[in-house]
Parts: C-alpha cells; sequence; structure tokens
C-alpha cells in the first residue's frame, strides 16, 4: 500500500512537476500483540502416545468391563485451559483410540510453526482395554481376548491445548478440521471463547422465566415423568445422555 | 508407572455395579419439607403468593388405574376413586392427605371446596349440592317463589302468545311458498 503510494507520487513528480499535492495520508498501525506472557514449553511438539500401556512381566493385562459412566456426564476437573491459549474440548462423550491420538498429534505437529507455538496433551495414553471376540466365532467360551486399549473422554473435557506466540485465526483452521475428525462432537476453543461460553450459560440459566424447567419437572415427579426418566436424568436432568 | 497402576486400580475401588434409579432423597439435597411433603422450589429463594385453605378438597381421578405403581393405586383405592372415574371424593385438607395426594397429583383433580351461601349444618343435608367447580350450594330455607309462579302462569295464559303448532304451520308455508 505504502509503496503503490510513493510510486504514484514519484510518477506525479516526473511527469507533472506543477502538481505537489501529497497522496499520502496519515497512517495508524497497531502495536503487535504483546506475547511477554507466554511461557515457552520444554517441546512443542505433541509426544507419542503407547499403543499398548506396559505392564509388569509377572502382572496379566487385566480385562475390563465397558464402564460407561467414564464417559458419561461432564467433566469437572480437565475442563479448563492451562495455559489460557487455544485447544480442543468434547462436548460430548466418547473414546480415543491410539489412532485418533496419532491423527492429532501428526497433523497438529505438521500444521503448526514449531518456532512460535507449541502443543501438549491433556488426555492419558490409553489405558482402558477393550476385548473382541475372533471373527466367525460363536458365542460362548468365556470373554474375548483384548483387542485394543482406549482413553474415554467426558463431555468438556480438554483433549489438547496449543498455545505460544500466536493468534487463535492461525490455530482455527487446523484445529477445527481435527476436531470434525474425532469419533465424538468436539470444538475448537479458544479462553475468550470459553469465557463467553460459560457468561452465556449462567446468562440464559438466570434469565429463564420458564417456571418447568427439567429440573424441576424431574425432582417433583409432575406429570408422573419417574415412570419414564432415566436414572441418568435423574443426576443431570436432561443433559448428558 | 506405579501412578497409572494404583489410578486403574482406583477405578476398580470405585465401581459400582447396580445401574437404577437413584434414591432421590440422597440426591436432591434441596428440597423444602413442609410436614411430609417435600417439594423441590424452582428457585432457592421462591415465594407463593399467600392462600387461604380450604377446610375440604374435592378429588377426581382423571388417569386409568392401569400402569400406575402399587404405591399409587393403593392411595387411589383408599380414596375409594378406583372403580368410575366420575366418582369423587371429599377428603379434609390436612398434611396427612396432602402427602398422600402429593404422591397422586399426576392421576388425581383436586378442586378446593368453598362454601358461597355458608356451611351446611346437620339439617341441611337434604337441601346441599358439591358443584364441580367446588362450590357447595347450601339452599337454607325451601319455599315457592311467588314471583316466579307468578311469571310461569302469565307466560303459559298469554293469548298473544302464538302456540307451536301455528308458528310451524306458518313456518312451513312460507318455506313452500316463498314469494
Amino acid at each position: 500500500m505504502l509503496l503503490r503510494h510513493c510510486e504514484k507520487l514519484l510518477k506525479g513528480v516526473a511527469f507533472n512537476p506543477l502538481c505537489s499535492i501529497q497522496s499520502v495520508g496519515l497512517k495508524y498501525f497497531a502495536p503487535p500483540i504483546n506475547y511477554d506472557h507466554v511461557e515457552p514449553a520444554e517441546r512443542p511438539k505433541l509426544r507419542m502416545f503407547e499403543k499398548v500401556p506396559q505392564y509388569p512381566p509377572n502382572l496379566r493385562p487385566p480385562k475390563m468391563q465397558k464402564k460407561l459412566r467414564f464417559m458419561r456426564g461432564p467433566e469437572l476437573v480437565h475442563n479448563t485451559l492451562l495455559h489460557k491459549q487455544y485447544g480442543i474440548i468434547a462436548t460430548g462423550g466418547g473414546r480415543l483410540r491410539w489412532g485418533h491420538l496419532e491423527m492429532l498429534r501428526l497433523t497438529i505437529g505438521r500444521k503448526m510453526d514449531t518456532n512460535r507455538m507449541f502443543a501438549i496433551w491433556r488426555v492419558q495414553a490409553p489405558w482402558q482395554p477393550v476385548t473382541k471376540k475372533g471373527q466367525g466365532q460363536r458365542m460362548g467360551g468365556g470373554k474375548g481376548s483384548i483387542d485394543h486399549y482406549v482413553t474415554p473422554v467426558k463431555a468438556g473435557r480438554v483433549i489438547l491445548e496449543v498455545g505460544g506466540k500466536c493468534e487463535y485465526a492461525e490455530v482455527k483452521g487446523f484445529l477445527e478440521n481435527v476436531a470434525a475428525k474425532l469419533p465424538f462432537k468436539a470444538m475448537a476453543v479458544s479462553q475468550e471463547m470459553l469465557d463467553q461460553m460459560k457468561a452465556e450459560e449462567e446468562r440464559r440459566e438466570e434469565e429463564n422465566i420458564n417456571p418447568f424447567t427439567m429440573k424441576y419437572v424431574i425432582q417433583n415427579n409432575l406429570s408422573g415423568c419417574h415412570k419414564w426418566v432415566s436414572p441418568v436424568d435423574y443426576k443431570w436432568f436432561g443433559k448428558y445422555h | 508407572m506405579s501412578a497409572r497402576l494404583l489410578q486403574i486400580q482406583c477405578c476398580f475401588v470405585q465401581s459400582v455395579r447396580n445401574y437404577g434409579k437413584l434414591n432421590k432423597h440422597l440426591l436432591f439435597k434441596d428440597g423444602k419439607r413442609y410436614e411430609g411433603v417435600i417439594y423441590y422450589p424452582r428457585r432457592p429463594d421462591q415465594e407463593d403468593p399467600p392462600i387461604t385453605p380450604s377446610k375440604l378438597l374435592r378429588v377426581q381421578r382423571i388417569k386409568p388405574m392401569k400402569g400406575n405403581t402399587h404405591w399409587e393405586k393403593k392411595i387411589l383405592i383408599d380414596l375409594k376413586l378406583d372403580t368410575n372415574m366420575n366418582d369423587f371424593a371429599i377428603v379434609k385438607n390436612i398434611p396427612e392427605n396432602c402427602e398422600r395426594l402429593w404422591k397422586v397429583k399426576h392421576l388425581v383433580k383436586i378442586v378446593p371446596i368453598t362454601f358461597p351461601y355458608g356451611e351446611p349444618t346437620e339439617n341441611d343435608i337434604d337441601h346441599t349440592f358439591l358443584k364441580e367447580n367446588g362450590e357447595c350450594i347450601v339452599t337454607k330455607e325451601i319455599k315457592i317463589d311467588d314471583g316466579r309462579v307468578e311469571a310461569t302462569r302469565k307466560f303459559v295464559d298469554d293469548t298473544r302468545k302464538l302456540d307451536s303448532e301455528t308458528l310451524v304451520k306458518d313456518s312451513r308455508l312460507k318455506w313452500l311458498n316463498p314469494f
């Protein structure tokens, strides 16, 4: 822009010696964003997870039940961003396989600028065993053998964080891209978005003038709803199915 | 390593095998007790408008007996509301009854009974009537109203009044030959 103006000015001087009006106005360039508060991480890229957890040699890998409660309900602990910058949160419950974690690691490692940015995991390596019976097998004969391991994730859980000297617009593209590929509903967020979402939820709760909220109806057994509501509704009143 | 093992073991320790309805009274902490009825208000600072409670309630069943839980059916049977939907029960507005009615509030219509002409006494039993909207009508004196008798007689004996036979005949002729 500036160059073009200079060119015009030079041209004016060169071809029309009478013209001496300046065509360049006063400009304001905003100061660059201050990233002094950003602490650099030890390693910029995500580390690789083990596909199978390592057990001591005398311990047989234990099999486990499905344990749906590990992915049902809201996440109460890992639901905030440690670096207060950007990340991916799960908006529904589900299970991450090793392949999903690899997809996240490789794509983010490839797309981000490692000189300025970093990424950290907020989930564990796959630890919950999932058993399967072989194809074409008749039923019976005990529980199948362990097929793979998964990481159960609840709604609201932060899966990974991206930070460093970067803006949300820089990371949004690839974070949304990988979030869409996860086996549950997930979204790319920044700290401002999380604060906004929380404030919006509180506002909606406060300004709701409907007397018959799900909580009120279920707690007071209105319309005999105790006959058909699920045990999950008793706890979270229609959310987190 | 050991931490992870410990975590996995903790998971086993925490496990709950049953999956079913949770005990409401243990789960919901924000209830208010009103003599046997536990009410969970919409907001903690909610205040209902003041009312003057009626002495009696008219209770009528509006839902089928079939498909209800045994405790709900027992309450309805005790109130003798289990046979006919048109039956109604009159119950005292006392804490014991309110507790029972609160449990079947989705199966019955409860109307407070009012006495616009005063409460009936023992002598008024023959001329007391309970309306569907809860008004208990007591006719204190039974006597013939002379004004109404006179008005009826005047209407019947009116010579200028057309009798129905004439009206029908006239209407039919007008229909057959309108112009």
